[in-house]
C-alpha cells in the first residue's frame, strides 16, 4: 500500500535507530527534510521539535536503512503476467526494501541501452522502490560476445550478471573480468557448473534418486566458484557470487578473500531455512535454482552468515504464475518469491542464531550498498532518506494470499514469524505503512 | 453360494422377505446374489444393518472364494502410485488376489459382468505396447470398458495441456485412470486433481509399480516365498523406474537385494532402502536366487555412461558363464523388451528352463486385474 505523501519534513521519534555503517544502535529521533536525513541522534527533540513536520512515534521499534536487494526478478520486460514493476514495487516496499537490483534475464535480455532506459522509465512512472538494472555480461546471455559494458554503465547499469547462467567458456569469462575492470564494474555470478547441472531440477543425491528426478550435484557449485576465483586471481577485478548454497563454496570464497581477492558472496533466506526435503513429493514451489540442498548445507549457510562469512542476504525474488508451477516437477519453472519473506525469515538468525541485530541488518543494507557503490543503505546526515521501520517483537503469520507480489509462489505460507515492516520511506516519502500502524 | 444367500438360509429368511425389507425387487436381490450387480450405497447400508454387519461390502466383490474375502481389506488406497510407502500386507493383498485370479482361470476369455459399466482410461504419454495392452486386457477380462489415449510425445513438450487433459477426462467420469508419463511424479499430480482411481504405469525414472508386482508374483510362484531370497538387479539402475519399484518391493517383502551396475549407471542413495551395490558382476551374483536384468536404453549405449554396447555386454551382459556364479537353480527375469546381445545373451534369453520372461508377461494381466479390482472396491466402498 503506497501512500503518496509529500511532506517535505518528517520526524521519527522514539525509535531504536540502527545504522550498521556507523555502528549506531540507540534510542533516538531522526529528522528528514528535503528527501535526505537532516539529523538524527539521542534526545534530538528535547530542545526543539520542528512544528511544521509530520511526527511519527516509533514506539521504540527499529528504524534502520531500507534494505537493498540484489538479483530480484521483477517481470519486466517480458513476463508481466508473473510480476510487473508496480506489483514488484508494492511487494518490495511492504518488505522494507527501498532499492532492488533487477536481473538481466528478461525478454528481451538487458544487454542494450534502450532496455535499461525502458526499465528506468517504468521505475520512474511507478515512483516507488528504487530499481537498479543489472546488465548481461554477454549478448543475449549466450556466453560468447561481451556487451557494451561502458555504455551500459553510463546508461545506468549497476553491475553485470548472467542471471542464473554462468559463462561456460573460460576465455570469455576471463575477458569479461578483465574488461569490466576498466570501469571498476562488478561481475555477479550465480555459480553452478552448466554441464553438471544440465537438466537437473533439484539437489542431486539420494532424495532425487528416490523421486526419479535428475539432480544438480553439490560439486557443480564449487567447481564453478574455483574456476572463477582462479580467473579473478589472474585478472583482478570485482566478483560477486550470488545464491551460495554449500559449505565448500563458503570455504573457497573465504580463502580467496584471505588472499586479498575482491570477492564477496550472498545467499537467500530459503537456502538457510529450508532443505531439499521441502520438495516432499514433487512440490514445485520448492523448485529453485540453485536447488535447496541437504540439511547439513542449510545449517552451514546459516552458521556462515552468523559468523560473517557471507556478506549479503538477498531475496532471490523469482515470481512464477500458477501455470508455470502447476506442472510435472521437471517441467515447472524454477523460483520462489522472496521480498515479503526476506526480513521475517532472516530475523531467525538474530532470534535463534544469536546474531547481533545490527550485523544482520548490515547484510541487508550497508554491505549491498558497498558492493553497488550506492550512497544509501546507511543513516548519515545528508544521505537519501531510505528507511524502514520494523517491529521485531510481535509475532504474526505470513499469509500467501496477502502478499503483494503478483505471483504467490512461496513456501513460507502460514509461517509464524516476527519482523513485520511497519513503515517504509524512500527519498523522504512514506511509501508504505502497515495498515494497523497509525503514525499520525 | 453367496455369503448373503448363506446368511438368509441360516436365519430362515426367504429372498422375498428380505427383498421387501430392502425395498427392492426380488429380481434385483437375485442379481446381487449372482454377482451381476453390486448394491448401491443406501441398500448396502440396509443390508449391513439387517444382517447385523455379518454381510459387508466385501462380500459383493468376491464371489467365488469366500476364504479370500480378507484379501481386499489390506489394500486401502484409492490409487496405486508407487511401491514406496506400501506395507508388506498391502503388497501381499495385491499378490494374493492375482493368484486367485489365476486359479479361477479368469485369464481365459469369458463374459464377466461384475464390473460392467465401469470405465478405464489408458492415458499414455509415452510409447508402450506391453503395459498398455496388458492393462487393456486386464480391464476387458473384468468386463470394463477401455478407452485408449495415446498422446503424441511432441505435444506433451508444451506441458500446459496435461492438467487440462486430466480434467477433461475426469469430467467423463472414468473409474480408473492408468497413466504413463516420461516425467516423474506426474501420476501423483493427476491423482490430486481427479476423482477416480489412478494407476501409475510408469513415471519418468521414478516408479513402475505394476511391473514390480508382477515380478514379485512370478518369483513367489516359482520360489514359494520372497522372504529370504537373494535377488540381483543388474543394469541401468540410475535411470530405471522398474529397478526402483523392485528394490522397494523386494526389500519390503524380506528379500536381500544386490544392485549390479557400472558406476556411471548406479544411483546414489538407493542403499537407503537396504540394497547392496556392486560394480563387479560376478561378485554381485554370488549365491543369488534370482537375476533380474534391466533393459539398457539405446541412448545410453554411447556417450558418457558406457562407451559401447560391446563393452557393456562383455562386463555387464548376462551369459551362461556369468550366471554360473549364481545359485545353480537361479532364475533369470527381464521386464522386456530385450536387447539381445546387449544386456542378455540371446540363447540364454530363450531358455525356458532358466528364464521367466514370458511368464512375466502373462502374470502382468493377472496383477493388473487384481490392482483394478482393489481400486474399484475401495472407491465403491468409499462412496
Amino acid at each position: 500500500m503506497i501512500k503518496a505523501k509529500n511532506n517535505s519534513k518528517l520526524v521519527f521519534k522514539n525509535a531504536r535507530i540502527i545504522d550498521p555503517c556507523s555502528g549506531f544502535d540507540n534510542l533516538g529521533d531522526l529528522i528528514i527534510e528535503d528527501r535526505v536525513i537532516k539529523d538524527f541522534g539521542v534526545n534530538l527533540l528535547k530542545n526543539h521539535i520542528p512544528d511544521d513536520a509530520q511526527i511519527i512515534d516509533c514506539e521504540r521499534h527499529i528504524l534502520c536503512p531500507g534494505f537493498i536487494d540484489l538479483g530480484a526478478n521483477i517481470g519486466e520486460p517480458g513476463e508481466e503476467f508473473k510480476e510487473n514493476i508496480n506489483t514488484a514495487s508494492d511487494a518490495a516496499l511492504a518488505s522494507g526494501i527501498t532499492s532492488i537490483v533487477c536481473m538481466p534475464n528478461t525478454d528481451p535480455v538487458i544487454d542494450q541501452i534502450p532496455i535499461i532506459q525502458y526499465i528506468e522509465k517504468r521505475a520512474k512512472e511507478t515512483n516507488g522502490v528504487k530499481i537498479y538494472p543489472s546488465a548481461a555480461i554477454t549478448k543475449n546471455l549466450e556466453g560468447t560476445q561481451l556487451t557494451e559494458m561502458g555504455l551500459l554503465l553510463e546508461a545506468g547499469a549497476i553491475l553485470f550478471s548472467e542471471a542464473n547462467k554462468v559463462i561456460s567458456n573460460t576465455k570469455v569469462m576471463k575477458q569479461a573480468l578483465t574488461y569490466a575492470k576498466n570501469f571498476d564494474a562488478t561481475i555477479m555470478i550465480s555459480p553452478q557448473d552448466p554441464d553438471l547441472s544440465k537438466n537437473g531440477v533439484m539437489n542431486g543425491g539420494a532424495l532425487a534418486n528416490r523421486l526419479g528426478l535428475p539432480g544438480i550435484p553439490k560439486v557443480a557449485e564449487i567447481i564453478q566458484i574455483e574456476r572463477d576465483l582462479r580467473l579473478l586471481e589472474s585478472t583482478g577485478g570485482k566478483l560477486h557470487f550470488i545464491n551460495i548454497t554449500t559449505n565448500d563454496a563458503i570455504i573457497a570464497i573465504l580463502n580467496a578473500k584471505n588472499k586479498g581477492l575482491n570477492v564477496t558472496c550472498s545467499t537467500a533466506p530459503h537456502y538457510f531455512s529450508l532443505d531439499e526435503t521441502a520438495v516432499d513429493e514433487w512440490k514445485t514451489f520448492a523448485k529453485v535454482f540453485p536447488p535447496l540442498r541437504e540439511y547439513e548445507d542449510k545449517e552451514a549457510i546459516y552458521k556462515a552468515i552468523v559468523e560473517d562469512k557471507i556478506d549479503i542476504i538477498s531475496s532471490h525474488h523469482t515470481p512464477q504464475d500458477q501455470d508455470s508451477k502447476r506442472l510435472p516437477f521437471e517441467q515447472a519453472e524454477f523460483g520462489i518469491i522472496g521480498f515479503e519473506t526476506l526480513f521475517p525469515i532472516s530475523l531467525d538468525l538474530h532470534t535463534n542464531g544469536k546474531m547481533k541485530l545490527i550485523n544482520l541488518i548490515d547484510k541487508l543494507t550497508y554491505e549491498p550498498a558497498k558492493l553497488l557503490n550506492l550512497n544509501t543503505g546507511k543513516i548519515k546526515i545528508n544521505a537519501p532518506a531510505d528507511l524502514t521501520l520494523i517491529d521485531i517483537n510481535t509475532p504474526y503469520q505470513l499469509i500467501l494470499e496477502n502478499m503483494n507480489s503478483k505471483s504467490k509462489n512461496s513456501l513460507f505460507d502460514e509461517y509464524n514469524v516476527k519482523g513485520r515492516i511497519l513503515c517504509t520511506v524512500v527519498d523522504g516519502r512514506i511509501v508504505y505503512s502497515e495498515p494497523s500502524f497509525e503514525y499520525n | 453360494m453367496h455369503a448373503l444367500d448363506k446368511w438368509l438360509r441360516n436365519n430362515s429368511i426367504s429372498r422375498k422377505t428380505f427383498s421387501t425389507k430392502l425395498n427392492i425387487s426380488i429380481a434385483t436381490l437375485s442379481r446381487y446374489l449372482s454377482g451381476n450387480r453390486i448394491p448401491k450405497q443406501e441398500i448396502m447400508q440396509r443390508i449391513i444393518y439387517l444382517t447385523d454387519g455379518k454381510i459387508n461390502p466385501s462380500n459383493f466383490y468376491i464371489i467365488k472364494n469366500n476364504n479370500s474375502s480378507s484379501s481386499f481389506k489390506n489394500y486401502k488406497n484409492d490409487h496405486l502410485l508407487g511401491i514406496e510407502n506400501l506395507k508388506e500386507d498391502e503388497i501381499s493383498s495385491l499378490l494374493n488376489r492375482a493368484d486367485e485370479i489365476i486359479k479361477e482361470n479368469r485369464l481365459e476369455p469369458k463374459v464377466n459382468q461384475k464390473y460392467n459399466g465401469k470405465t478405464l482410461v489408458n492415458l499414455f504419454f509415452e510409447d508402450s505396447t506391453r503395459t498398455k495392452t496388458s492393462f487393456e486386457l486386464a480391464a476387458k477380462r473384468l468386463g470394463i470398458d477401455v478407452i485408449n489415449m495415446q498422446i503424441e510425445t511432441s505435444s506433451i513438450r508444451k506441458g500446459e495441456s496435461l492438467l487440462d487433459t486430466a480434467m477433461t477426462l475426469n469430467a467423463m467420469q472414468p473409474d480408473i485412470l492408468v497413466i504413463r508419463h516420461s516425467l516423474s511424479g506426474t501420476p501423483h499430480l493427476l491423482a490430486n486433481k481427479v476423482n477416480c482411481g489412478v494407476i501409475n504405469a510408469g513415471d519418468g525414472q521414478h516408479e513402475h509399480p505394476t511391473q514390480a508386482l508382477l515380478d514379485a508374483l512370478a518369483i513367489r510362484r516359482r520360489k514359494k516365498q520372497i522372504k529370504g531370497l537373494k535377488i540381483a538387479i543388474c543394469g541401468d539402475i540410475a535411470h530405471s523406474r522398474v529397478a526402483r519399484s523392485n528394490i522397494k518391493l523386494l526389500i519390503t517383502m524380506g528379500a536381500k537385494v544386490n544392485l549390479i551396475a557400472p558406476s556411471t549407471l548406479m544411483a546414489e542413495g538407493l542403499s537407503y532402502y537396504g540394497a547392496n551395490t556392486f560394480s563387479n558382476f560376478k561378485e554381485g551374483l554370488n549365491d543369488v536366487d534370482i537375476v533380474m536384468i534391466l533393459r539398457l536404453q539405446r541412448e545410453r549405449m554411447q556417450g558418457s555412461y558406457i562407451p559401447s554396447a560391446k563393452e557393456y555386454f562383455k562386463f555387464y551382459g548376462l551369459d551362461r558363464e556369468k550366471l554360473s556364479f549364481a545359485k545353480s537353480d537361479a532364475l533369470v527375469m527381464h521386464p522386456g523388451p530385450i536387447n539381445r546381445g546387449v544386456e542378455i545373451d540371446s540363447e540364454l534369453a530363450d531358455d525356458i528352463n532358466r528364464t521367466l520372461i514370458l511368464e512375466q508377461v502373462e502374470l502382468g494381466v493377472a496383477i493388473r486385474m487384481s490392482v483394478i479390482e482393489h481400486l474399484i472396491h475401495n472407491l465403491e466402498f468409499k462412496k
